[in-house]
């Protein structure tokens, strides 16, 4: 019995000393071939709407282009976080390490995202990262991650400076209690202050709160005359609704960031919506001949109008066919494929212009937005005013920028 | 906080404890009689919402929804029994772990059915809009819900305490083998209560479903408050149940205005406080 | 050959054929892996309660993150290596765990159920809204590694190895006098008051153990993730730690483990074809509490030999009165 033992665990210790296969054996310098792309999305939890949208565009980009890159025919595999950091990681290990993934565009959460940049750099792939990032991804260097569209605070600063310039001294934010609904009003605050603003209070729903009457109670008694809403999803709907039901239309001045009155909230409140002002760096009823054929196509196929996220998924499909064009039909290694995908530049989207800056960080047209009826009398946002040129640093230079903390509900904006 | 803050504060807290009175009434009937949490008892207030929601769309009747939202799951709950939950009868572990797997099964049905948008549920138009009362503009329906659930409160009452299948009910709880002995069938009267807490949770699936939505993750909140609720105001108690509601409903109210952060904590915190020291909860015991 | 050498001889096949998986399968299998064998320290640690104490928690989730992001925290901020983050973290766990402990051991049945229901949602609620320690819902960097064992096959190899060890410890204290004063706890409280023990007693050295060990798999599981998340501590993940155990079988001691084998590479394999996995999970249980009390191993054991050991698993009890006593 002893010898026996002895002799297996001899075996093990040798056996030890051998390094199993390699881990990957994705060929990335390929040119021919079928082209596998990881899409990471939430299709379920709370941001299960918007995670529909950004699928929904990235398939409507596929049709429209034969579904394939270069030549080469894209198969997308579409992993579900469930909103959850841990899954979020758990998917993207499988599409990396087992499904042989050339690339991941995703995800839809902050949090899976955060997770996510710091995972591939660990990796050999690429994260094309479609929506707005966390701040984080300015501030620490990720080179093999692209944002596509920027990052979360970069398109509510401009409210900032508007809100002050017309008479809306004293705002109010209420933002979702989460990374991102922090950065949106980290956004605005930073430059609504700068820009002479008082920010009279700042609520903090938590994400998914089903109940916004006890923030309306605290609403009815603020000195402020407009309230900025960086809220999410659900919950924007939720509190458009509650708003109306406590008889507040009208009493003050709403101001809705770039998520909080997008399309994706704008469905689930109906013709009430109608009038909202927002900023944001997409508008679906802008009236240029690019937009309009993307919404026009998207209703078409999905029977609804199309959210940022719709239009961040089919972009995000046309940067990375464009950059593997480039690239002679081939991703590439990690690192040098977002360089590529750096040096590409729009002088019109579905967005608008955009350019890429020194940093690797897309700089957008951002748009003030005001609610119209649309196709089928359903509500849209339509373009009021432009502002070109919206960087990821809120007007600052890269050094002033970089030497303050990252946006947090603890830090929102002006000297640390 | 200002005198108008208060009363707003207040009224929202009692009308969601309206709502939580409906879900948790069911959810301790069923526990007094049956001796177990049901902790399925949130997917059937989910399950109530979204058929409330889907007639809805087709009727466009929203007492048609009511309607089919409680029938519908006090159904669906009557089938449960029968098939599943009645081969476990009389243990106790096993009936809870048996609610946990359906509670599973029917989140994530209704997950695949429904996707993961959060819906609403329109108010019936007699109820729809607001209301001035002394100062205050509150949404009309949220008057109704305090309103019928004082209605349901009486109803309870007086069927557990008036009529013979209320005592029939209440004996059950003291004494199962004088029931059997009296040769009343126990099973029958078990599955009656299942049915009526499941009728309860549909119905009240469809009231939430107005001034809360319908979304995936509804049920485990719905059900995370009814546990408090119960423990807090006492397993197997009606007033308990009322008791705890408006406690949980006033907490959830005033701890969402003054302290938003500490929610988990002023919920959850006293919950397990009462289940340490006092678990029978605030007026637990008899029914 | 006794049936304790077979035993024996079958337990070294088993650890055998499962080191050498990083030969037969590629990285993320081995991946799969290496979270089986965490999940099965923590099943056969929980089992500690379910199986010999009779007490079915639902908030192990809530120690099995705190000791993650213990160790998480241990090495971003205080910059410790592998081990000594890991002592700390199992150090903290014990002392979340006492506090689990001390709320809940003098109930049994449905109200420990509920009192550790609610423990571990506050662990998770804290993790979630106590942003400036643990990173709120973006998580607490980790991934650390014992230093020259981070290829994804050595880091495989450490968490069998642990398993191993922690399994071997669990098997002597069950046998050990606390251990059977523990199960005796479980079968008569009101005799072992008799003798002179105290029920609540011996519950809590059973939870400090249980804690222990799942806080052990914690310090691993922060090793094998890049982050430490809130959803750790959640409700759905204590749920799948006592399904793992009771689908397993709490009546045979690896059990617990095989439970956590087969849900793990179950649930891996499932999501890679459907998102419908937690009916999957549901119908288990449902299937197991209706037609397998025993779990898998308590069956396959009956139908092997008939029962001899008159140690029904913890489905199969007496049932308690409403006040959760005995």
């Amino acid at each position: 019995m002893r010898a026996r033992a002895l002799a297996a665990a001899g075996l093990l210790v040798a056996l030890a000393a051998c390094a199993p296969t390699a881990a990957r054996d994705v060929d990335v310098n390929r040119t021919t071939g079928p082209l596998t792309i990881g899409f990471v999305d939430s299709l379920s939890g709370p941001l299960a709407g918007a995670g529909q949208d950004m699928l929904q565009g990235a398939q409507l980009w596929l049709a429209e282009h034969g579904g394939a890159m270069s030549g080469r025919p894209v198969e997308l595999l579409v992993e579900d976080d469930h909103g959850s950091t841990e899954t979020g990681v758990q998917v993207t290990k499988r599409l990396v390490e087992a499904r042989g993934a050339d690339l991941v565009v995703g995800p839809l959460a902050g949090n899976v995202g955060v997770a996510l940049g710091r995972y591939v750099t660990t990796t050999e792939v690429p994260l094309v990262y479609p929506i707005p990032t966390s701040d984080v991804f300015v501030h620490e260097n990720y080179p093999t991650v692209f944002p596509v569209t920027g990052t979360a605070p970069q398109f509510n600063a401009p409210l900032g400076d508007w809100a002050v310039a017309n008479g809306h001294k004293r705002v109010l934010t209420i933002c979702s209690d989460y990374a991102f609904g922090q950065q949106v009003c980290g956004g605005f605050a930073d430059r609504f202050r700068a820009s002479g603003g008082e920010l009279t209070a700042q609520l903090w729903p938590p994400l998914g709160s089903s109940d916004f009457a006890p923030f309306i109670s605290q609403l009815q008694r603020t000195p402020a005359d407009a309230v900025f809403v960086g809220l999410i999803g659900a919950d924007s709907v939720k509190f458009l609704k509650a708003w109306k039901d406590f008889g507040m239309t009208g009493k003050l001045t709403l101001l809705g960031s770039d998520p909080g009155f997008d399309q994706a909230v704008l469905r689930g409140v109906g013709a009430d919506a109608v009038g909202l002002v927002s900023i944001g760096h997409f508008a679906e009823g802008r009236d240029n001949p690019l937009t309009r054929r993307f919404s026009d196509a998207f209703q078409a196929k999905y029977k609804k109008l199309p959210s940022y996220y719709a239009a961040s998924g089919y972009l995000s499909l046309d940067w990375t066919a464009r950059a593997i064009e480039a690239n002679g039909g081939k991703v590439g290694a990690a690192a040098d494929f977002v360089k590529v995908m750096r040096t590409i530049s729009y002088p019109d989207s579905v967005f608008g212009p955009i350019r890429v800056d020194e940093r690797g960080q897309p700089v957008y047209t951002t748009y003030l937005r005001e609610v119209g009826r649309g196709p089928g009398n359903l509500p849209w946002n339509t373009v009021t005013a432009s502002f070109p040129d919206v960087g990821a640093t809120g007007g600052l230079s890269y050094e002033e920028y970089l030497a303050r903390p990252v946006f947090s509900r603890d830090y929102q904006g002006g000297r640390p | 906080m200002s005198g108008g803050e208060l009363l707003l504060t207040t009224f929202n807290g009692l009308s969601f404890a309206g709502l939580l009175f409906l879900v948790a009434s069911g959810f301790t009937l069923i526990f007094s009689l049956m001796g177990v949490l049901n902790l399925a008892h949130g997917t059937f207030y989910l399950w109530g919402g979204y058929i409330g929601l889907v007639t809805l769309a087709a009727t466009g009747s929203w007492l048609l929804a009511l309607l089919a939202g409680a029938l519908g799951v006090a159904l669906g709950g009557g089938v449960l029994e029968r098939l599943v939950f009645r081969r476990v009868r009389g243990m106790e572990l096993n009936e809870v772990l048996l609610s946990v797997g359906i509670s599973l099964v029917l989140a994530d049905l209704a997950l695949a059915q429904f996707g993961g948008d959060s819906l609403t549920i329109a108010p019936p138009a007699a109820l729809a809009g607001s209301i001035e009362l002394g100062g205050l503009v509150v949404p009309r329906f949220r008057l109704a819900v305090i309103v019928a659930a004082v209605l349901v409160m009486i109803g309870l009452a007086v069927l557990l305490r008036r009529t013979r299948v209320g005592a029939i009910i209440r004996a059950g709880v003291d004494d199962e083998e004088m029931l059997d002995a009296l040769g009343l069938n126990v099973r029958r009267v078990a599955a009656a209560v299942f049915v009526l807490g499941a009728l309860l949770a549909g119905a009240s699936g469809v009231v939430g479903g107005v001034f809360f939505g319908v979304y995936p993750g509804a049920d485990a909140e719905m059900l995370l408050f009814a546990l408090v609720v119960v423990v807090v105001g006492g397993l197997g108690s009606l007033h308990g149940a009322v008791v705890g509601s408006v406690v949980v409903g006033l907490v959830y109210s005033f701890g969402v205005a003054l302290a938003p952060d500490l929610l988990y904590f002023v919920l959850f915190g006293p919950m397990l406080l009462v289940l340490v020291v006092r678990p029978r909860g605030i007026l637990g015991g008899r029914l | 050959m006794s049936d304790r050498n077979r035993n024996v001889i079958g337990v070294v096949v088993l650890v055998v054929a499962a080191a050498l998986l990083p030969y037969i399968v590629g990285e993320y299998w081995v991946g799969i892996g290496t979270e089986a064998a965490i999940f099965a320290i923590v099943a056969i640690g929980l089992n500690v309660l379910i199986g010999l104490g009779g007490l079915v928690s639902v908030g192990h989730a809530g120690l099995f993150a705190a000791s993650a992001y213990a160790t998480s925290l241990a090495q971003q901020r205080l910059d410790l290596d592998f081990v000594t983050s890991g002592l700390v973290a199992i150090t903290v766990t014990l002392l979340i765990t006492a506090v689990f402990a001390v709320a809940a051991v003098r109930t049994t049945g449905m109200y420990f159920l509920m009192i550790t229901l609610a423990a571990g949602m506050l662990v998770w609620g804290l993790a979630h809204r106590w942003s400036s320690l643990t990173g709120g819902e973006n998580g607490s960097v980790s991934g650390v590694r014992p230093g020259g064992l981070t290829r994804y096959y050595q880091y495989y190899w450490v968490v069998l190895a642990v398993l191993v060890v922690v399994a071997l410890l669990l098997w002597a204290f069950q046998r050990s006098p606390a251990g059977m004063r523990v199960r005796a706890t479980r079968d008569s409280a009101a005799r072992m008051t008799s003798l002179g023990y105290s029920p609540a007693g011996q519950r809590f050295v059973a939870f400090l153990v249980s804690g222990a060990v799942t806080g052990v798999a914690g310090v691993l599981y922060a090793g094998y993730y890049p982050v430490v998340s809130p959803s750790t501590a959640h409700l759905s993940m204590s749920i799948l730690f006592m399904l793992m155990v009771i689908a397993g079988g709490s009546a045979v001691f690896l059990g617990p483990a095989v439970g956590a084998v087969v849900l793990t590479v179950l649930r891996a394999a499932v999501s890679a074809e459907t998102a419908r996995w937690a009916t999957v999970m549901g119908v288990i249980l449902v299937a197991v509490v209706l037609f397998a009390p025993e779990g898998i191993t308590g069956t396959v054991r009956d139908r092997l030999r008939p029962r001899r050991d008159p140690d029904p698993p913890v489905a199969v009890r007496e049932p308690v009165t409403a006040q959760g006593q005995r």
